[in-house]
């Protein structure tokens, strides 16, 4: 499973310190109706990095993502990516596996090439470049030989994978994955987790909600932890301390599932 | 065979082979759209609610061309967006709630008719009349399924995503709610306007099997537009074939036949499956 170098992807380590390749989040607040669902977060991130959300249910882990990607409004507050308020196309996005309809008469290579669809518009043709592109994103992610299967034929993890391969056909520079370990075994995780890896060295930044406490630390460099606001922020064996968690999760005992 | 021949040298059969064809081929293009949005079962409770629409606006204003389309329309948007305003403020789901409108809907336009003294016209708005079809509401037809061919063509990429997943289109920054009351609009319109070849007992048909049977075959989305065009068009001539020697009736032959065609993709499916050995079945369908 080699990743092969996209020409404008940049390498996490050279622009560690540049703003041009930082997510930003500035007073970030979010609420449907008269309920708040995240209040006041402020946050930055440079590119080249795996970015945990983590928090109890209800913590605005799923706001933070929508709103990010603009499946909902925002209140108040920017969300600034290289300096400017950021663009729809810049994200890549992957919903939760319970909210695709797995029986769409769809196969591996159609839902890669869909990744090409926004930068051809309505009317071009999909060019040598654009097939190349999915070709590639389709072998770095092994799907070579599922080509023509339709999605609901692939195991749970080779499914995660066709959309992290759309992900890359769109060549996004920021992974928006909501809660992509669900639901997957111990060998799909161990797979996922490692890919997410060379996802981020190669330069992307990728965000993901997470559940499991336990495994966060091996899976993510850096998480966020939310209740409503901004528990904790940083390496994500500082961030999970038992005392960050108890402020989260309150008294209650958590348990660590499995997921 | 030669009264074949000589059916089909008068202009009026020669009208209803084309009306056949085109919108045979229409209704299978737009119906990627219902199958693709799992909607059949709302469009089919729609599609029967249309009578009293139209029945009461004969009432109103008289047996014209215009009075029964809009009758029609303004029927299924009231059932349509009725089913979904009463689900949300109560607790049975919108299936139920679009069951008991439309068959009370249903109701109310058959005795509508039938006191209106139409009982004649009746067969012909349950099950379709193609041979009666007037040169203007054939052009409706056309042109509303000329419209909806095009807008579905153009706009193809955007609405493969959004059908596969509205949160992921709204994301790529694509209009959702937008294209989900856009594509109801255009689907009731083409539902609408082809009423009078195939009836709105039987229309549902015609606006599901042809691409159903592509899905069941195919694993490309822009097959089951274009394949559904084929096989709804094609579907359609065959049965104005069958249906003059047999003497059976039109519209009831179109879909009987569109019917035929789904469950031979389902056998052709079932077999490709099991051609194709699974994974964890290789070792053993290697073994003698």
């Amino acid at each position: 499973m080699v990743m092969t170098q996209e020409q404008h992807i940049c390498w996490g380590a050279a622009c560690a310190h540049s703003t041009s390749h930082q997510l930003e989040i500035r007073n970030l607040s979010i609420s449907y109706g008269d309920k708040l669902a995240l209040d006041n977060l402020s946050m930055s991130c440079n590119c080249g990095h795996t970015l945990a959300l983590i928090g109890p249910n209800g913590a605005g882990k799923s706001s933070l993502i929508n709103a990010i990607v603009g499946i909902i409004p925002y209140q108040a507050g920017e969300i600034i990516w290289q300096g400017k308020p950021i663009k729809r196309n810049e994200i890549a996005y992957m919903p939760q596996r319970n909210e695709i309809d797995w029986s769409f008469p769809i196969n591996v290579r159609q839902l890669v090439e869909m990744g090409r669809y926004p930068s051809l518009g309505l009317w071009k043709k999909v060019s040598q470049h654009d097939r190349d592109i999915v070709d590639k994103a389709i072998s770095s992610l092994n799907l070579g030989q599922l080509q023509e299967r339709q999605i609901g034929e692939l195991s749970g993890g080779q499914q995660q994978r066709v959309f992290l391969a759309r992900a890359l056909a769109q060549e996004a520079h920021i992974l928006l994955l909501d809660e992509p370990f669900n639901g997957l075994d111990l060998p799909g995780i161990q797979q996922l987790s490692q890919l997410l890896g060379q996802l981020a060295a190669e330069g992307r930044l990728v965000i993901a909600s997470h559940h499991d406490l336990v495994s966060a630390p091996t899976i993510f460099e850096k998480t966020l932890l939310l209740k409503r606001e901004l528990i904790a922020y940083g390496d994500t064996r500082d961030v999970l301390s038992e005392e960050n968690i108890r402020l989260a999760y309150g008294d209650q005992p958590t348990i660590p599932q499995p997921s | 065979m030669t009264d074949l021949l000589a059916f089909l040298a008068e202009p009026i059969a020669q009208r209803s082979l084309w009306a056949c064809a085109f919108i045979g081929f229409s209704n299978g293009f737009v119906s990627a759209i219902v199958v693709l949005r799992q909607s059949s079962l709302q469009i089919g409770a729609i599609s029967c609610a249309l009578l009293p629409g139209i029945a009461i606006a004969i009432m109103l204003f008289g047996l014209t061309q215009i009075s029964v389309l809009l009758g029609a329309i303004i029927a299924a948007m009231i059932v349509g967006l009725g089913s979904i305003f009463v689900a949300r403020g109560s607790r049975v789901h919108q299936d139920t709630v679009l069951s008991i409108l439309h068959s009370s809907a249903f109701a109310a336009g058959f005795i509508i008719l039938m006191q209106l003294g139409l009982q004649q016209k009746i067969d012909g708005w349950l099950f379709g009349s193609i041979m009666s079809m007037s040169h203007s509401d054939l052009w409706i037809a056309y042109a509303t399924g000329a419209v909806a061919i095009l807008g579905i063509s153009i706009l193809q990429r955007p609405l493969l995503i959004y059908l596969f997943d509205a949160r992921m289109a709204t994301s790529m920054g694509i209009p959702s709610k937008l294209f989900n009351y856009g594509l109801f609009a255009l689907t009731i319109l083409v539902l609408v306007s082809s009423l009078q070849a195939v009836g709105s007992f039987l229309s549902i048909g015609l606006l599901v099997a042809p691409a159903a049977s592509v899905a069941l075959i195919s694993t490309r989305p822009a097959a089951l537009f274009w394949g559904g065009g084929l096989i709804g068009g094609l579907g359609s001539v065959l049965a104005f074939f069958l249906s003059y020697p047999l003497g059976w009736h039109l519209g009831a032959s179109i879909i009987l036949v569109l019917g035929l065609i789904f469950a031979a993709c389902y056998i052709i499916a079932q077999l490709q499956a099991q051609r194709r050995p699974k994974q964890i079945d290789t070792k053993l369908a290697k073994a003698p």
